[in-house]
């Protein structure tokens, strides 16, 4: 049997979440009508995105108090404390998150997820936006904060194990190693059998085993043109490896 | 030297690929995904650099340092 990579599976789930969306709204436009709320969010997303385009074209810094981040962050933030716990509000709460992180307010983002309850569906996207935030100022002690507290009361199991994978990841980034490690253990013992399990056993590999400085890992294959390649010929040169796809 | 190594699960589309776009690198298709997994590798495309000694220099680079990367190690 032919076994997927953790990559062609994450492409695949792209693509079927894509299908599942279109279908999703397909069964809504003939069942009930589309979500007004929901689409009245994405059009202001939409809004902010374009001004927000355009002010960086026309030379606006992000840190300036023009920036229409700031107006859009607000507006949203505002429609979230109007509307609590509906799909639209999840986006809402995302979105104006991540105008202010982009808009470089950082301390003020984080008060604001500080709002936010750790039982809220927003989180599930809401963490991408502190990951982000966490590289561009190479500042991992909130993310970890939050991760940790996440994957310990979120409700949504899928929301739990991903919060606790990121903590995994932002200790490793930090360069907490052992903390990283004691990380990806407890999710492989939590979640046994699983794709998280097996992404956690991945990143314990690596941490151990692909460090700068170590070896790379010797391979020999055969080209798509037939000849015999291994990484052992390659001694004296400078070698990189790219791995792609066509798709 | 560059090494392609391709996650596509179609051998002959890859063929169509490199053909098109002349890619004269070697490339090799990881059908049962077991340099994926050798690489901890989860999303493309990933660059790793090695150096002269088969070490590991870099590790999820992007394209935009990759070239100086690399001409760092060839003056070494």
């Amino acid at each position: 049997m032919k076994r997927k990579t953790t990559a062609q599976l994450f492409g695949s789930l792209l693509g079927l979440m894509f299908l599942v969306t279109l279908t999703a709204r397909a069964q809504n436009t003939s069942a009930k009508p589309d979500d007004p709320e929901l689409d009245r969010v994405q059009a202001m997303v939409r809004q902010a995105k374009e001004e927000s385009e355009q002010f960086s074209k026309s030379g606006g810094k992000a840190s300036e108090p023009n920036n229409p981040n700031l107006k859009w962050a607000a507006t949203l933030w505002e429609y979230r404390n109007k509307h609590l716990g509906t799909p639209g509000t999840a986006i809402a709460t995302t979105e104006a998150l991540r105008l202010l992180m982009r808009a470089d307010r950082i301390s003020e983002m984080q008060a604001k997820a500080d709002t936010v309850k750790l039982d809220e569906a927003a989180w599930k996207r809401a963490i991408y936006v502190l990951v982000e935030a966490a590289a561009k100022n190479k500042d991992y002690n909130y993310l970890i904060g939050k991760t940790r507290a996440l994957s310990q009361t979120a409700i949504d199991p899928e929301i739990k194990v991903f919060a606790h994978m990121t903590l995994g990841d932002a200790y490793w980034k930090k360069g907490e190693t052992e903390q990283a490690r004691i990380t990806f253990e407890a999710i492989i013992a939590q979640n046994p059998k699983t794709p998280s399990a097996e992404e956690a056993e991945g990143n314990l590999m690596e941490m151990e085993l692909l460090s700068p400085g170590q070896p790379a890992p010797q391979f020999a294959r055969t080209t798509i043109k037939g000849e015999p390649i291994s990484l052992g010929g390659f001694k004296g040169k400078v070698v990189v490896l790219k791995f792609w796809g066509t798709y | 030297m560059f090494i392609g190594i391709s996650l596509d699960e179609d051998q002959k589309k890859l063929e169509e690929m490199v053909a098109s776009k002349g890619i004269s690198w070697p490339q090799v298709r990881d059908a049962d995904g077991s340099l994926v997994k050798l690489f901890n590798i989860k999303g493309t495309p990933t660059y790793y650099l090695l150096d002269r000694d088969g070490k590991i220099a870099e590790k999820r680079i992007t394209i935009e340092k990759l070239g100086s990367a690399i001409t760092d190690l060839l003056k070494k």
